[in-house]
């Protein structure tokens, strides 16, 4: 392992980790048991930076330093404030089968019981989260705790004990049956199927849940907790070799199970058919992972419209993130009185949206979506959520700063491309009648 | 020479650039944190939903939530976020930013506080709108009502902050955009704003924004770890803490003085409570829970620092680990009343273990003044206290929120590291006595905890 050949990003460069654009250049990605560091020390300057320009302005979304050392876990560095404050978040890339569909959020609630009533001794905080890619287990509190905060994520990621398993179970389940009597769950998980189908929901199964067992939650938990797996974001005020000493060891195996999927196997499940007074409609159009930008631009425009010119019914806009690829969806419910407007409404969207959109609104957008994103580096427990969530999509450990860069970049046409390209595309759609 | 005095003219104007608002009567503490991402302005309106016009309750919300959305989409462009929380007594209205765009945010958004412009009619429709929409779901929802009852009971029925925060079906019916602006106009005054900043900002940068004067507040590690802007107090600028007001800069307590607020905390009698006599109602309401508030008083003076650690004692000594299966919900909280501090617990609990509850939660205060944690379980609590502090302000808006309210009301911002590690059992015992009666407010369904004829 390198340790004394840091490389130093000057502040205000134009974004790309100077480490990372000279390995680039040498035709080399990121070495095994190598260390970059990519950005100056937080004190050194940005304070400075000249009023009107726009110098290193995702500066804290670069690490300041990259540990990748032989057989994992990789660590990236974010200093972050003054206050002696520090998150440690583990993210461990999982996919679950059709058939073992919820057992990762047992793990999740097995591991989230052991860790809070640890975090609460010395008055951390701690979460652990499914997201589309992994399983992410977060602590953050006094740097002073370091120590105390690394045990806390170890116990967090043992492995699942048998004793908690049933408890676990029955939480996972009536989380899913909470989410399967209101009409926004049904009507997403539904619409789930039809665009992934064969893929796991992230809430799990009905019908697999009650066929799962100790057995296949410690499986899946066997083929992914892995040392070499592992991505880990420090955020905070800490030095970053203590810090890497504390998350080094986090008692997970170094080698486990080919992190293989068991193979799929369609099986029945009890359809969610909540009782509802007004009519539902959700539809969904497929928009592929690396149109996230303009996706995101377009969803907000859409959000907009609906906003600025509402009618006697409910309708939002969300952008999903499926794993290997997005969905742009559209919900809305009416009453029998505004069903036909609703649906009317919807149907036209994409084509009332073309009219309405001009470059200074998608750079009204842009500007907006960027802003909230860079709120997430309020706290370093936001700044490593922001930056892990982005990491563990596949997108680097730079993605986060990535994304910001891109929607810089999202122009009118791209926008009006991606929404023909929905119009004219397939689209998933489920509805709830009262 | 015409081109020599053209150029000179140019450098002035970029330097200083556009004319700013008037800034001279704003009263401004700044904590510099140059290792952080964004700053936090925060400027506190010392006017809240109790200053609704009677019939016209959420007046107040509603403004804040038109500047919220309003603020957010004029600042967007620069980066930056309005946060703007609206409480009983005041609006803290929070700018986040980039540190190279807060001065510019900051004078845009005093454009839109105190510019008197008008302010956007449809927006304000369209929330108004939505809070009525609102008001008529929750209306005789349950916690609705006990926020007011409480409000009551701490203030007394007569007070206009006694009324409901959210305002009602018939009260928003009252409100348009006029009547916002009005609201605005008439509470916006700078020269009652306090301003907080915490985070990165160079003294050019607090010079340029404030060019009648700032007061730096001395970052303390490890709550913020930093060099300040100067070593000693400003005395041009230094005369902003309001519990300092009337010394000289070389009067002004240090930090062994202010510690000795922890050490020796005021005994009952030495400053005045928010009540001398405690008081029990009980509501009668068909409800599936009972809703609960214990409040009690404490002299004026009493640190901050102490009495939220004594809340936190209080609340590890109620919450039990395995959870109580009686105890649905349960928060502690800090307010203040008559200048005096006052600590709020508020629980709603199974109808069935009513007494039970009220007798463990009314006994707390007293079994601390007697018996505090001690040796290992008093330091774990003082630990976990600082802790959860530290990330309580860790984020520069909740910091600069927090200077700007201690500042506000009166208070010096405590040296938190230095007074969390000066807590002691004694002080922890002190400071317990010295807290008044309880008023007691249980809501719920009287038959099932109260004897018959009680």
């Amino acid at each position: 392992m390198q340790v004394d050949s840091l490389l130093r990003r000057p502040r205000g460069a134009s974004g790309k980790p100077f480490a990372l654009l000279l390995l680039l250049a040498l035709g080399a990605g990121p070495q095994a048991g190598s260390i970059e560091a990519a950005k100056a020390p937080p004190t050194a300057g940005i304070v400075s930076a000249a009023p009107g320009s726009d110098p290193g302005r995702e500066a804290a979304l670069y690490p300041d330093t990259v540990f990748r050392p032989e057989g994992g876990p990789q660590v990236a560095f974010f200093s972050a404030g003054s206050t002696e404050v520090v998150s440690l978040r583990v993210s461990v890339p999982l996919e679950e089968s059709f058939d073992e569909a919820g057992a990762a959020q047992i793990l999740r609630v097995q591991a989230r019981n052991r860790m809070v009533s640890l975090g609460e001794r010395i008055g951390a905080r701690v979460d652990v989260t499914r997201t589309p890619h992994a399983l992410v287990y977060q602590v953050y509190g006094s740097v002073q705790d370091l120590d105390f905060l690394g045990w806390i994520l170890a116990e967090g990621l043992s492995s699942p004990q048998p004793s908690l398993f049933d408890e676990a179970r029955r939480s996972v389940s009536r989380e899913l049956d909470r989410r399967l009597e209101t009409p926004e769950g049904t009507l997403s998980l539904r619409l789930r199927a039809q665009l992934v189908p064969g893929t796991a929901p992230l809430e799990g199964r009905a019908g697999t849940l009650e066929r799962l067992d100790h057995g296949h939650v410690s499986a899946l938990w066997a083929r992914t907790h892995l040392r070499s797996r592992l991505q880990i974001v420090v955020a905070g005020r800490v030095d970053p070799l203590l810090a890497l000493a504390t998350v080094a060891e986090l008692g997970i195996p170094d080698e486990g199970p080919r992190p293989q999927l068991p193979a799929p196997e369609a099986t029945g499940d009890p359809r969610g058919s909540p009782e509802v007074i007004r009519h539902w409609l959700a539809r969904g159009y497929t928009v592929a992972a690396e149109h996230t930008p303009r996706a995101l631009v377009a969803a907000r425009h859409l959000s907009l419209l609906v906003r600025e010119s509402p009618g006697d019914y409910e309708v939002f806009l969300e952008l999903w993130d499926l794993g290997r690829s997005r969905a742009l969806v559209v919900t809305g419910a009416a009453y029998d009185r505004s069903r036909t407007a609703m649906i009317r409404r919807l149907d036209g969207l994409l084509d009332e949206s073309e009219g309405l959109l001009g470059p200074e609104r998608v750079r009204a957008i842009s500007a907006e979506l960027r802003t909230e994103l860079r709120m997430a580096t309020h706290s370093p427990w936001g700044l490593a959520n922001l930056v892990g969530q982005r990491w563990e999509a596949g997108e680097g450990v730079e993605g986060a700063a990535r994304l910001l860069d891109a929607l810089e970049g999202v122009e009118e046409a791209d926008v009006r491309r991606l929404l023909a390209s929905l119009r004219e595309g397939a689209r998933a759609q489920e509805e709830l009648r009262p | 020479m015409r081109w020599t005095a053209g150029l000179a003219l140019f450098v002035v104007l970029t330097i200083v650039g556009a004319p700013r608002p008037a800034t001279a009567q704003e009263r401004v503490l700044a904590q510099i944190d140059p290792g952080g991402w964004l700053t936090g302005v925060t400027l506190l309106v010392p006017s809240g939903s109790a200053m609704d016009p009677a019939g016209s309750e959420g007046t107040a919300l509603v403004l804040g939530r038109l500047l919220e959305l309003e603020g957010n989409a004029q600042l967007s462009s620069r980066g930056a976020r309005l946060e703007v929380e609206v409480r009983r007594d005041d609006m803290a209205l929070t700018l986040l930013a980039p540190p190279e765009e807060w001065v510019d945010a900051l004078d845009e958004l005093r454009a839109l506080l105190f510019g008197g412009g008008p302010l956007p009619e449809a927006r304000a429709s369209s929330l108004l709108e939505q809070q009525r929409d609102r008001a008529i779901f929750e209306e005789g929802a349950p916690v609705r009502d006990f926020e007011v009852e409480r409000a009551r009971l701490l203030l007394g029925a007569a007070s206009p902050g006694a009324r409901s925060r959210d305002g009602t079906r018939s009260s928003i019916a009252t409100i348009d955009a006029e009547s916002l602006r009005r609201f605005r106009d008439a509470h916006f005054d700078p020269a009652r704003v306090r301003i907080a900043v915490a985070g990165p900002a160079t003294e050019l940068q607090l010079r340029q924004a404030f060019p009648g004067g700032f007061e730096e507040v001395r970052p303390t590690a490890p709550f913020v770890r930093s060099t300040p802007l100067t070593p000693r107090p400003r005395p041009d600028t230094a005369a902003a803490l309001p519990g300092d007001a009337d010394l000289s800069p070389e009067l002004r307590p240090g930090p062994l003085l202010r510690l000795r607020s922890v050490l020796e905390p005021p005994v009952p009698g030495s400053g005045p409570r928010a009540w001398d006599t405690g008081r029990r109602d009980v509501i009668d309401r068909e409800l599936t829970s009972t809703w609960m508030s214990v409040i009690w008083p404490f002299p004026a003076g009493t640190s901050e620092i102490l009495l939220g650690f004594l809340g936190h004692l209080a609340a590890q000594a109620v919450v039990t680990t395995p959870p109580d299966p009686g105890l649905f919900r349960i928060e502690f909280a800090l307010d203040e009343h008559e200048g005096a501090p006052v600590l709020v617990v508020s629980a709603s609990v199974d109808p069935r273990t009513t007494r039970a509850w009220e007798a463990k939660i009314t006994g707390v205060i007293e079994a601390l003044a007697a018996s505090p944690p001690e040796g290992a379980f008093f330091e774990l609590g003082r630990r976990r206290y600082r802790s959860a502090r530290l990330l309580a302000t860790a984020a520069p808006g909740d910091r600069s929120r927090w200077l700007a309210r201690t500042a506000h009301a009166g208070r010096s911002v405590p040296d938190e590291e230095l007074e969390i590690w000066a807590l002691t059992r004694e002080a922890v015992s002190r400071g317990a006595t010295a807290a008044g009666e309880p008023r007691v407010l249980l809501m719920g369904p009287r038959a099932m905890f109260e004897d018959p004829g009680s």
